[in-house]
């Protein structure tokens, strides 16, 4: 009798049609594909992508060329040199991350005092030639200026917690 | 008569190591392996070596990127190696943190072994199901660390931030409409541990629909059952860890063997196969993902009931 039944469940692909039955079922969910780049899914206000150098309110670049990020970089992408400005306030005349060294860990930004160093939320970018993807100063702080706005909202969201 | 020769073929891709990790050539007498020469350090990317000329907390992003599908668990490994040097202890909210996002990575990184292993079976459906899932584990990493896959969120001592009490929403689109938007942040509305909650509470049952896919199938079984026995003595020999070795019988894991962390308060059990073949990893794999997702909820009950710092010294929270 065991066999009989054993033969006729060989026989019907019963465990096939509940297979069929579970992705058939997926024909009529809510689609959950996500239409990139038109559409995008939730960042966090943590998000770590390409490098900026902000600005206080009044213009002047909050960097004080203390090479903490630089000394702390894991990968050695920061490259800095200083100088003392006309007004006797030490600055940099060269910041350069090179971001094809860069692993994105976020540690310049932790280490910077003056939060000059941020990782904006913006991750597509490219560069066609290597140099491209060498951000300098100018660079840097053109990024800045652009997402100024989203990075203040997202130091601010995030500042309890900091 | 024709000579009969061996036929030499590159290993994969029809195995989820196969896919840039492993390389192997294997001499085949039909589809008998005679001989397979290893080629050791494929994979080889000079860690230790760049370890070696850095302060001890400048290398954790590098654990993520030793196996790049459980990310968490190598910077955990890390971290604690550090602490014991140091020796200190993180604070309790910490450790919770760090176990939780243990588990999260343990069904990360199954939840990918599964999608991989049965596409390369033959069962593309799986994998596709399977990203879906592995999305809601990545949106938790990117709350917390601010990335996706190399979070360096461990950091000797704690944790780096405490867990967001918001989570990101939807936008509305050509695509989606305000309606198709609510239903998708239905989840997201209050704090990360309330969208772990809502993933633990909707995993367990697409982990039913995989084993409806899979577990009775003719053809997963015919590819499985009885393929690479590994006996227990064999095992052993061959220094199996994890789900390998349990998978082979041997009641050997070492969150209950040696508990680290918080893993001694927590209720969970250790899973074991009986035959050591492909399917009864299988096997182990499932149910190991039940059982991280009963650790989960242990924890994320835990860390409501408890706010505190997540890190030791000065002024952080």
């Amino acid at each position: 009798m065991q066999a009989i039944i054993n033969y006729l469940h060989n026989l019907v692909p019963l465990e096939l049609f509940k297979g069929m039955w579970v992705t058939g079922r997926y024909l009529f969910r809510r689609k959950i594909t996500v239409q990139y780049p038109e559409e995008k899914t939730p960042q966090s206000h943590r998000f770590r992508g390409l490098h900026a150098l902000r600005r206080y309110p009044n213009g002047e670049e909050r960097c004080i060329a203390c090479k903490l990020c630089e000394a702390v970089c894991p990968a050695v992408a920061i490259t800095i040199e200083s100088e003392e400005r006309a007004d006797g306030s030490r600055r940099t005349t060269r910041y350069e991350i090179d971001l094809s060294k860069c692993i994105y860990c976020g540690f310049c930004e932790e280490s910077c005092p003056v939060d000059s160093i941020v990782e904006t939320r913006h991750f597509e970018y490219h560069g066609e030639i290597r140099d491209d993807l060498i951000m300098t100063k100018e660079k840097l702080l053109e990024v800045g200026d652009l997402f100024e706005q989203q990075i203040a909202a997202d130091r601010l969201a995030d500042s309890k917690y900091r | 008569m024709p000579e009969i020769r061996n036929m030499t073929i590159n290993f994969g891709p029809q195995h989820p190591s196969a896919h840039g990790v492993l390389r192997l050539v294997l001499e085949l007498d039909g589809e008998v392996v005679q001989r397979a020469d290893p080629h050791i350090g494929l994979l080889h990317r000079g860690t230790e070596k760049l370890a070696e000329s850095k302060p001890y907390n400048q290398s954790i992003g590098y654990m993520d990127r030793l196996d790049y599908i459980s990310m968490m668990c190598n910077e955990h490994a890390y971290v604690l190696a550090i602490e014991k040097l140091l020796g200190i202890t993180p604070p309790i909210r910490a450790q919770y943190i760090r176990v939780m996002y243990d588990e999260m990575t343990r069904i990360l990184n199954h939840v990918f072994w599964l999608a991989a292993h049965a596409a390369d079976i033959g069962a593309m459906t799986i994998l596709l199901y399977c990203m879906r899932d592995r999305e809601n584990i990545l949106d938790c990493y990117e709350a917390v660390s601010g990335t996706r896959m190399h979070a360096t969120y461990y950091r000797p001592g704690g944790v780096y931030r405490d867990l967001p009490e918001t989570m990101p929403q939807y936008k509305p689109s050509e695509w989606h409409s305000q309606k198709d938007v609510e239903v998708m942040n239905s989840d997201r509305q209050g704090s990360l541990l309330d969208f772990i909650e809502a993933f633990t509470a909707s995993f367990p049952g697409n982990l039913d629909d995989y084993e409806t896919l899979l577990t009775e199938n003719r053809i997963w079984k015919q590819r499985t059952v009885d393929i690479g026995v590994v006996t227990a003595e064999r095992a052993l020999q061959l220094g199996f860890t994890g789900p390998m070795l349990r998978g082979s019988g041997v009641e050997w894991d070492l969150r209950k063997k040696q508990p680290y962390e918080v893993y001694d308060r927590l209720d969970f059990d250790i899973v074991v196969g009986v035959n050591g073949d492909c399917y009864d990893r299988y096997l182990v794999h499932m149910e190991e993902m039940r059982q991280s997702i009963r650790i989960i909820r242990q924890c994320v009950d835990w860390l409501r009931a408890n706010p505190g710092p997540t890190m030791l010294g000065c002024g952080q929270r």
